[in-house]
């Protein structure tokens, strides 16, 4: 199918661009298109104005900054996977992430910001923002507000995101103990995940110093395994702690989801699977 | 056909302006047609050394909604096929097409023959289970052997020729099955979850004698040797992607010494090219190829009959050999195909009773049915907590008759091979409790992807056919046909340690990760 008929603009500048957002309701912003293109073609949405940031100069870039990472929305999953900062320590969670996305094809467009907006239930990046408790700092006439990732999803599709408001940047620290991991299983057709699981951990030789795990593509959205969490922080480091601690991880999940691709129960037990080994990683590089 | 293309032909006339049609993906799925959808219930008899004695089918075919072109062409292939490879001595068939509310099924890469040899090739399994044999012995003793061709199967095709044993025996030695089933020991030893699949098949080519099809199962072929040593050849086969621009244009600048830029293959064209049937079950070559080879015949001849008159020479002792027509024993004296256009357009001393020109038209009738045949082994390592299936390698030995382009056949096997893992891991249209179709886009509909597929390891037998002039047997299918049951072997021989002996197609992860859990069948 076509998309429905709908106006275009592509500012030359952020300013520009918030200006446009603050002067309608119906309007739904362009960064990879890799979402809101198949979204426009299938009619699912039908948005009066599409505006285009790829023309905004300000938005594309990794850096670091007083022991953070900040990463600009419209960067790459491409950008992100070429990145040597995004392939270290707790970033590399999102490194991973980001190459398991789609396809060649799909990285090469899709963006970081494109992909936290969107909320897509079964998206890999969200898990990946979650486990390193990103901030995402979003930007509207009024300025910026900082969102912290836990606060920033609310379900399908859904955010934090107001209509004035664009995702600017996303935020990070990147502790000198930490590493990260994403594990999943993929939906064959799509490359989704039918599983994922990003896991961060900070070590402290041995033992876990901190851990934040975040579960994708198994319910309504992506969240964090907090009782997880909780059972291994403290502790040392082994194979079995991690392994028994993660048996019952899939039972965290409220309505485990259940589709044409894989029943309920097969992902409450993957859960259990890519939580440990994505667990195992993150800290074993710190071992 | 599709009504649309009818419809576009029909606007477009009643326009008088071109008209085009394009189908976006979720209208394919929805509107065209749809592939396989058989049951199949099977008891078999063996002896005691895993003979077959007779096979007893029920199948049940899902016509889908509307009765397409070739809808009940297909499971009535798939009965032709059941006996395989192998001396079936009888078989009972009960076959039902039953239409449903469903997209329509009709002819999809193989047709009908992917389903008989998924079938036969999981029976052949499911013997060697039974008695503790290895699979790829039950199959050698089963094997129509090399010196029973041309053989009458049970449902009374004649298979050309064939060396089944041969293929396999080289599929084993190249893929070191041996050495496969001890590593396959050590890694199960570790806990490891490792199969390896072996399939034969034969399948059904050239298609085929008048008798056999409504529209007639001949080929047309024009060959025009013109004036300015352009060679222009007209087929029927209207090639749309299969590669006969260049197999025959190889053919011709072959039998007639001309270099390949000066072939032009036309086609597709019905004000240009008038006569020809298509290139479907893989019949370009083998039926479209033999006409070529006919009107090519007639050229030769003909030139060889302007080569005597201008050596003044018998017409039995010109050798044509490149573009060279001379006189045997006598290497000196010979004329060029040049030489040969020059009297043949001038035209002004003429041999006896022969016409200006150089041209012939021919159509070729094939006697029989083509029968290729191959053997595939696939090696497959799945991960015991996921049930996620890696494919390892692919190791094909494939014989289609005499080959005229390597580096085409190799092409054909590739996307059947790749199409034919599909089928078995990846491919399928859902449908949901109130008939609606789920898989409508690729983002629900799972094609293989290149990563993935393994690198295949290609080799070839050759056991060229009698039934046509190149003793070329047809390739396009052969991937599809010998693959699935191929993957599906090696995933329940994987499993077989959990008991399991069967695993429903698709193989995705959580079917595998069940069967593992539950050792039963799915
Ligand atoms: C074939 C295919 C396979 C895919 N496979 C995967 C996969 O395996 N894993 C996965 O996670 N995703 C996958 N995706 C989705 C992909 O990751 C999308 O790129 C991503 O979801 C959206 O990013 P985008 O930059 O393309 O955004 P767009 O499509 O341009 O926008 C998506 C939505 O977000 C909004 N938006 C975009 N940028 C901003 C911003 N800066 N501020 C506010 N709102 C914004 C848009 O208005 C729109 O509503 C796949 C997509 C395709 C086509």
């Amino acid at each position: 199918m076509l998309p429905a008929e709908f106006d275009y603009a592509a500012p030359a500048s952020l300013d520009e661009a918030l200006a446009l957002l603050a002067g309608g309701t119906n309007i739904r912003i362009l960064a990879g298109g890799q979402s809101l293109l198949p979204t426009l073609k299938l009619r699912l949405d039908r948005p009066d104005l599409v505006v285009d940031l790829r023309k905004v100069p300000e938005l594309s870039y990794i850096r670091e900054e007083d022991g953070e990472i900040a990463i600009g929305a419209l960067t790459t999953y491409a950008d992100l996977v070429a990145s040597d900062l995004i392939d270290s320590g707790v970033a590399r969670c999102l490194a991973e992430a980001a190459a398991s996305v789609g396809d060649l094809q799909v990285r090469n467009l899709g963006t970081i910001g494109g992909s936290l907006s969107h909320a897509d239930p079964a998206a890999d990046i969200p898990a990946a923002a979650l486990a390193l408790d990103a901030s995402l700092v979003a930007r509207s006439e009024e300025g910026d507000r900082t969102i912290s990732a836990g606060d920033f999803f609310h379900g399908l599709w859904a955010t934090a995101l107001k209509p004035s408001e664009l995702l600017r940047e996303i935020r990070f620290r990147m502790p000198a103990n930490g590493g990260g991991a994403y594990e999943k299983l993929r939906q064959a057709a799509s490359g989704f995940a039918l599983v994922g699981a990003a896991a961060v951990a900070e070590m402290d030789g041995g033992t876990i110093e901190a851990m934040r795990v975040a579960l994708t593509g198994v319910s309504s959205g992506p969240f964090r395994l907090h009782a997880l969490e909780d059972r291994l922080v403290g502790e040392t480091l082994s194979e079995e702690l991690v392994r028994e601690a993660c048996d019952k991880a899939g039972e965290a999940i409220e309505s485990p989801l259940s589709d044409a691709h894989a029943s309920a129960e097969y992902r409450v037990a993957m859960a259990g699977v890519t939580a440990r080994r994505a667990i195992l990683r993150a800290a074993g590089q710190w071992r | 056909m599709y009504a649309e293309e009818f419809l576009a032909a029909h606007l477009s006339r009643t326009l008088g302006r071109p008209v085009k049609w394009t189908a976006d993906r979720t209208e394919g799925f929805l509107a065209t047609t749809h592939g396989r959808d058989q049951l199949n219930e099977v008891e078999v008899g063996v002896d005691g050394e895993g003979r077959l004695l007779g096979m007893r089918v029920r199948m049940l075919q899902d016509l889908g909604a509307y009765h397409q072109l070739l809808t009940p062409v297909v499971p009535t292939l798939t009965v032709l096929m059941l006996p395989g490879c192998y001396r079936l001595p009888s078989l009972e068939v009960h076959l039902s097409g039953v239409f449903t509310n469903k997209t329509p099924t009709d002819a999809y890469r193989g047709a009908g023959r992917p389903e008989a040899t998924f079938l036969i090739e999981r029976v052949m399994d499911h013997i060697a289970a039974e008695l503790d044999l290895d699979p790829a012995e039950v199959r050698r003793r089963n094997f129509i052997a090399a010196d029973e061709f041309p053989a009458i199967t049970a449902t009374e095709l004649l298979y050309d020729s064939g060396d089944y044993h041969t293929a396999l025996d080289r599929l084993l030695e190249i893929a070191d099955y041996a050495g496969l089933r001890r590593e396959q020991e050590e890694r199960r030893a570790r806990g490891e979850v490792m199969g390896i699949g072996v399939s034969t098949y034969v399948e059904i080519c050239g298609i085929g004698p008048s008798a056999a099809l409504p529209a007639g199962g001949w080929e047309a072929c024009t060959v025009e040797v013109r004036r300015t040593g352009a060679v222009v050849v007209k087929t029927g086969v209207s090639p749309h992607g299969q590669g006969q621009e260049t197999t025959f244009a190889q053919i011709v600048a072959d039998r007639l010494g001309v270099p390949i830029e000066a072939v032009e293959i036309a086609h597709g064209d019905t004000d240009y090219v008038p006569e020809g049937i298509g290139t479907f079950g893989s019949r370009g070559l083998a039926v479209g190829g033999a006409a070529l080879s006919l009107a090519l015949d007639t050229i030769r001849a003909k030139a060889k009959k302007f080569a005597a008159h201008l050596l003044e020479a018998h017409e039995e002792d010109i050798e044509y050999e490149g573009d060279r027509l001379g006189i045997k024993g006598a290497p000196d004296r010979f004329v060029t195909l040049e030489d040969v256009i020059g009297a043949a357009y001038l035209a002004t001393d003429l041999p006896e009773g022969v016409e200006p020109g150089l041209a012939a038209t021919h159509f070729f009738e094939p006697p029989n049915f083509t029968f290729p045949f191959g053997a595939h082994l696939c090696v497959v390592d799945i991960d015991p907590e996921t049930g996620e299936p890696t494919l390892r390698r692919y190791v094909a030995v494939d014989d289609c008759g005499n080959v005229i382009n390597p580096m085409i056949v190799d092409g054909q096997l590739h996307g059947g091979i790749a199409q034919g893992i599909a089928q078995a891991l990846f491919e399928e249209a859902v449908y949901d409790r109130n008939g609606q179709l789920v898989t409508g886009t690729l983002m629900d509909y799972a094609l293989p992807k290149a990563s993935y597929l393994p690198s295949y390891e290609l080799h070839r037998t050759t056991t060229p056919t009698p039934v046509n002039p190149l003793g070329a047997k047809g390739v396009g299918e052969a991937g599809t046909i010998g693959s699935t049951p191929c993957v599906i072997n090696a995933i329940v021989d994987a499993l077989s340690p959990y008991g399991v002996r069967h695993v429903e197609m698709p193989a995705r992860p959580e079917k595998i990760w069940r069967a593992m859990r539950s050792g039963a069948t799915e």
